[in-house]
């Protein structure tokens, strides 16, 4: 080309780039994207692919297990040390069973029970509907190991650590081990946690059944059961299926209700041996069954994503809301009461009692009046007394782990908010580009890695320094950081419905005026996006408060969280300490609870 | 095809009353329309008429059979009472094809396989769904839709065909088209049918009785002409008039006929109307429709008023006037020929053609006046 031809040229690319500049300031989305699409790479994409890759080669230890093995040399020994080795039935093929057999009998109960209730407070002329409504949820409000802990003080057994619990005092016998830990109780304590689950799916999904399809068959001939069989329960049917295939992922992701009853007795399950791989710094082993975790729950998000599609067909008539007539349930109306009025005194009332009642005890497992003492809410320290440790509001340790619990769950929760509100505005307005779709993809996938497997992620990837990024293992900022990578999928998908309801003529509307795009953003869109953002905030912030499994790798002495300190109490047998941090956390919670509900907004995660 | 008699209806939700007291008598083979505001308790008569509702009192009878009273203690279920009934969203089943649908109510009466198959074609095939068979209603238009609704409604043979709002999903092209389609159906199959609606002109064009509600009382119940032409109170007329009716609070000066009476809002402008002896020194309403405004851009008899605004709508021309003497709005509806020649603020001479008074207290009506004798009744 003749060089004076250049110069108009270099001149076109310049006026180019500089309009697209311009249009980067005025329209942002795209830019933030980006940025936002590289965060989730590196806080989501490469830990897995990290884990993946080290799962596959020696680490510093290997030469100690295979002679002649260079750390960094490609391997397949772990795989087959977890899946075929000698002790790969212990390792992996026991506690697989185990995970399994929990969550199939977990969800078998769960499901059903959730079912029912939701029918009955949704569809049935059952009394006192504004209190089941409240009441049925609570145990998914708490935290999931809440029942299983207030079981230990029923079926607690002197043989594996600790004083005799209520059952021992009032037979003078120790209960059976199976009673009191491993499966049964794992997943009774789970079921009671997931009933709310299905109940609150359920019952959404019943209310969105038109009654008109139900009187249509009425009028046709149809009787009761069977309008309950053939339109009913099909129309229902892919939420039922949805809430069987996530009860089913989170209950083989649960960790801290099969550490309370599983560990003490040794019933292993995948997330205590994720646990257990890390803490005994067999980083590697911990890899593989991590990875086999993500695969398992993976899969079971799959599955719903399917259901997903089926159910968006069932939803797309709906007619003008009538109302509808209530199932009379004639002499079924007085079993009907007991038997949700049973659950609520079960599951909630009575573990949030005898877990309060625990910390008022002087020595563990004597429930008589005389025992009664304040020492482990305000006592200053008693030799005699649990070590000499001082009451709860007493304690350094106590109380600092409190206030990095606030710490924690505070900067999670506007972490969560200001990222969950960007990436929805980033995927709202660019939506149908490969952009949009892949940070929604992305900021979904941390839902698929169980909260234990994701610290374990976690742990590994920052127990050393990267480039100029320090190691962070030991500060709180990697807590933060962890728990807001965690909860990406629901601050994400909070943020993005908060968008698409502000339609984007209100936006052009100010751009006209000559709003610039931060104050548009701080002027419209912050302002309508409100409410949905504090409810959001105020759900990661309880959510934040009573996690465990998530954080559990990655407490240091430093950094401990209220749920860090319980884990370490209940093992030491500071168990009046625990069970009162317990109490806090659970009044917290319901607390916080109260106010979303007040906020309108939503309480599952 | 039974008659329906409903005597004394009542029905309460709670504080609410629906339905109050209701009297109806529908001959066999009638097309009914029960028309009314938002709330008028609509749609409560025909779910009681369905069984889908429990009245609280009265009796419901179709021809001689009694399918509710409450002093007899009888409720016949939805099931039992060969009513077909079409709700506003269609209320199509969603896990469901077209045929499945269409068959559900005659899977229940035992029918042979084939002659299910048979039936449903046939049915699929007069309402011109041929081959829609294996769709799932989300694959459908609204309008094939509701025709699916229609067809499993009518497959069963019901004697009773209900239709609450069938139409006012669509838009107004294709409920043209579907009104006409009901009319023949309704010929073809020649059940008695109550049609739910708040749209007076598709009133006024299917029914061959209108009964007109208000806050669960059925205000007037008469072929489309009376009710039309003749409401029976103001709030009959002024519900089935569109535009809006013109309504002249005036007083009797003479009593007649004719009768001469004076605006309220100006006693001095006086008219004469083809009516008489009428009450003197009662306050009255006079009623004309827009199209029975009669305009003249040349000073005459009639009020002077002027124009603000004239509305051509293709043809025919609404145009709103306001009346020198005390300031009221007047609309008129007529051809536009006549209605375009009028200048903005230049006068105008609106005279009535015929309307209908009323008592301004009771709100009932006293006489017509500009009816031709016979005009407006049923032609039979
Ligand atoms: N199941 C119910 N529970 C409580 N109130 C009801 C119920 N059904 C109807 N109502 C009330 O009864 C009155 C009549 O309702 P209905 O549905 O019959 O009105 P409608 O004439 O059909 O109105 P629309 O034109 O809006 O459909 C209304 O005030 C309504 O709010
Ligand atoms: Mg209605």
């Amino acid at each position: 080309m003749a060089p004076y031809s250049i110069l108009p040229m270099v001149n076109r690319h310049l006026v180019k780039l500089k309009r697209r500049g311009a249009r980067l300031l005025r329209r942002p989305e795209r830019g933030w994207g980006i940025v936002l699409a590289l965060l989730l790479v590196v806080f989501v994409v490469i830990p897995i692919g990290y884990m993946a890759a080290s799962s596959f080669t020696f680490d510093s230890w290997g030469p100690r297990y295979v002679r002649g093995a260079q750390p960094g040399e490609l391997t397949t020994f772990y795989w087959q040390r977890v899946l075929t080795g000698r002790l790969a039935r212990a390792i992996f093929w026991e506690p697989l069973l185990h995970s399994f057999l929990i969550a199939v009998l977990m969800t078998g109960i769960a499901l059903p029970v959730g079912a029912l209730f939701a029918w009955l407070v949704a569809r049935t002329d059952i009394p006192f509907k504004g209190f089941w409504n409240s009441a049925l949820i609570v145990p998914y409000i708490v935290p999931s190991w809440t029942v299983g802990l207030a079981w230990l003080t029923l079926f607690k057994n002197p043989q594996f650590g600790g004083q005799p619990g209520l059952f021992s005092s009032l037979f003078g016998s120790s209960p059976p081990t199976w009673l009191g830990y491993g499966l049964l109780p794992i997943v009774i304590s789970l079921a009671a946690h997931y009933v709310p689950y299905t109940f609150i799916l359920l019952r959404g999904a019943l209310a969105t059944v038109d009654a008109q399809l139900e009187e249509s068959a009425e009028i046709l001939g149809a009787g009761r059961l069977e309008v309950l069989r053939k339109i009913t329960f099909p129309l229902v049917l892919p939420a039922l299926g949805s809430a069987f295939v996530l009860t089913f992922g989170k209950g083989l992701g649960e960790f801290a209700t099969q550490a309370f009853l599983g560990l003490p007795v040794r019933y292993y399950t995948l997330s205590t041996r994720v646990y257990a791989a890390f803490s005994n710094r067999q980083q590697s082993e911990g890899y593989v069954l991590t990875l086999i975790l993500v695969l398992l729950t993976a899969l079971t998000v799959f599955a719903n994503q399917r259901l997903i599609g089926a159910r968006k067909r069932y939803t797309t008539i709906s007619g003008k809301g009538a109302f509808r007539k209530p199932v009379n349930l004639g002499r079924w109306r007085t079993p009907a009461v007991f038997l949700l009025g049973a659950f609520v005194l079960l599951f909630v009332i009575a573990p949030v009692g005898l877990i309060a009642w625990e910390t008022f005890m002087k020595f563990e497992g004597q429930y008589s009046l005389s025992n009664f003492t304040l020492h482990y809410w305000v006592g200053a320290g008693d030799p005699l007394l649990a070590d000499g440790q001082p009451g709860i509001f007493k304690n350094p340790v106590i109380l600092g782990a409190i206030k990095n619990s606030v710490l924690l769950a505070g900067l999670t929760a506007l972490a969560s908010g200001t990222i969950g509100i960007m990436l929805g505005y980033a995927v709202v307005r660019t939506r149908g580009s490969l952009l949009s779709r892949s940070l929604e993809f992305l900021s979904f996938t941390p839902y698929m890695i169980p909260g234990i497997a994701f610290g374990g992620i976690y742990l590994s990837l920052f127990a050393r320094s990267w480039g100029p990024l320090p190691a962070l293992y030991g500060t709180m900022a990697l807590l933060v950081v962890t728990c807001t990578a965690k909860y990406l999928p629901f601050s994400s998908s909070s943020g993005i419905s908060a968008m698409h309801q502000i339609d984007p003529t209100l936006e052009e509307a100010a751009e006209l005026h000559g709003a610039r795009w931060g104050k548009r953003f701080v002027r419209i869109i912050l302002p309508l996006a409100k409410s949905g953002f504090m409810s959001a905030v105020l759900l990661t912030l309880i959510t934040t408060m009573r996690v465990l499994d998530l954080i559990v790798l990655l407490v240091t002495p430093h950094t401990r969280t209220m749920t860090s300190i319980i884990f370490r109490f209940q093992q030491q047998g500071f168990t009046q300490h625990a069970y009162g941090i317990m109490l806090l956390i659970v009044v917290i919670t319901l607390f916080g609870h109260f106010l979303i509900r007040r906020l309108g907004g939503r309480i599952e995660f | 095809m039974p008659s329906i008699t409903i005597s004394g209806l009542t029905k309460r939700f709670g504080s609410t009353l629906a339905v109050r007291k209701l009297d109806m008598e529908i001959e066999d083979g009638e097309f009914v329309t029960l028309l009314g505001p938002s709330g008028c308790g609509k749609t409560t008569t025909l779910r009681c008429l369905a069984g889908l509702e429990e009245p609280d009192e009265g009796e419901i009878l179709f021809g001689d059979r009694c399918v509710f009273s409450s002093q007899k203690g009888v409720f016949v279920p939805p099931g039992g009472r060969r009513v077909g009934l079409v709700f506003q969203s269609y209320a199509l089943w969603p896990h469901m094809t077209v045929f499945q649908n269409v068959s559900f109510g005659l899977s229940k009466q035992r029918l042979p396989k084939e002659e299910i198959r048979k039936r449903v074609s046939e049915i699929l095939t007069l309402l011109g769904l041929q081959g829609y068979e294996n769709r799932y209603p989300s694959e459908l238009s609204g309008g094939q839709q509701q025709r699916v609704a229609l067809a499993r409604m009518i497959v069963t043979q019901p004697e009773i065909l209900l239709f609450d709002e069938p139409l006012s999903n669509l838009d107004a092209k294709l409920r043209m088209t579907l009104r006409a389609e009901l009319k023949r159906l309704h010929r073809e199959i020649g059940a008695t049918t109550v049609y739910v609606t708040h749209d007076q002109l598709e009133a006024l064009t299917l029914s061959t009785r209108i009964a007109v509600m208000k806050e669960g009382v059925v205000q007037q119940m008469g072929t489309p002409k009376e009710v039309y032409h003749f409401p029976e109170n103001l709030f009959v007329a002024e519900f089935m008039s569109n535009p809006k009716t013109n309504l002249f609070p005036a007083r009797v000066v003479e009593p007649g006929p004719p009768a001469a009476c004076a605006l309220a809002a100006d006693p001095a402008v006086r008219f004469h109307l083809q009516a008489g002896p009428l009450p003197e020194e009662k306050p009255l309403v006079i009623n004309v429709r827009p199209e029975d405004i009669e305009i003249s851009p040349i000073a005459g008899p009639g009020l002077k008023a002027k124009v603000y605004a004239t509305l051509p709508t293709g043809g025919e021309c609404i145009s709103y006037f306001r009346l020198e003497a005390g300031g009221l709005e007047v609309v008129a509806k007529g051809p536009e020929e006549e209605h375009l020649c009028l200048n903005p603020n230049q006068p105008a001479w609106l005279s009535f053609k015929r309307g209908n008074i009323f008592n301004e207290e009771t709100g009932r009506i006293i006489a017509s006046f500009g009816f031709l004798s016979g005009e407006g009744k049923d032609e039979g």
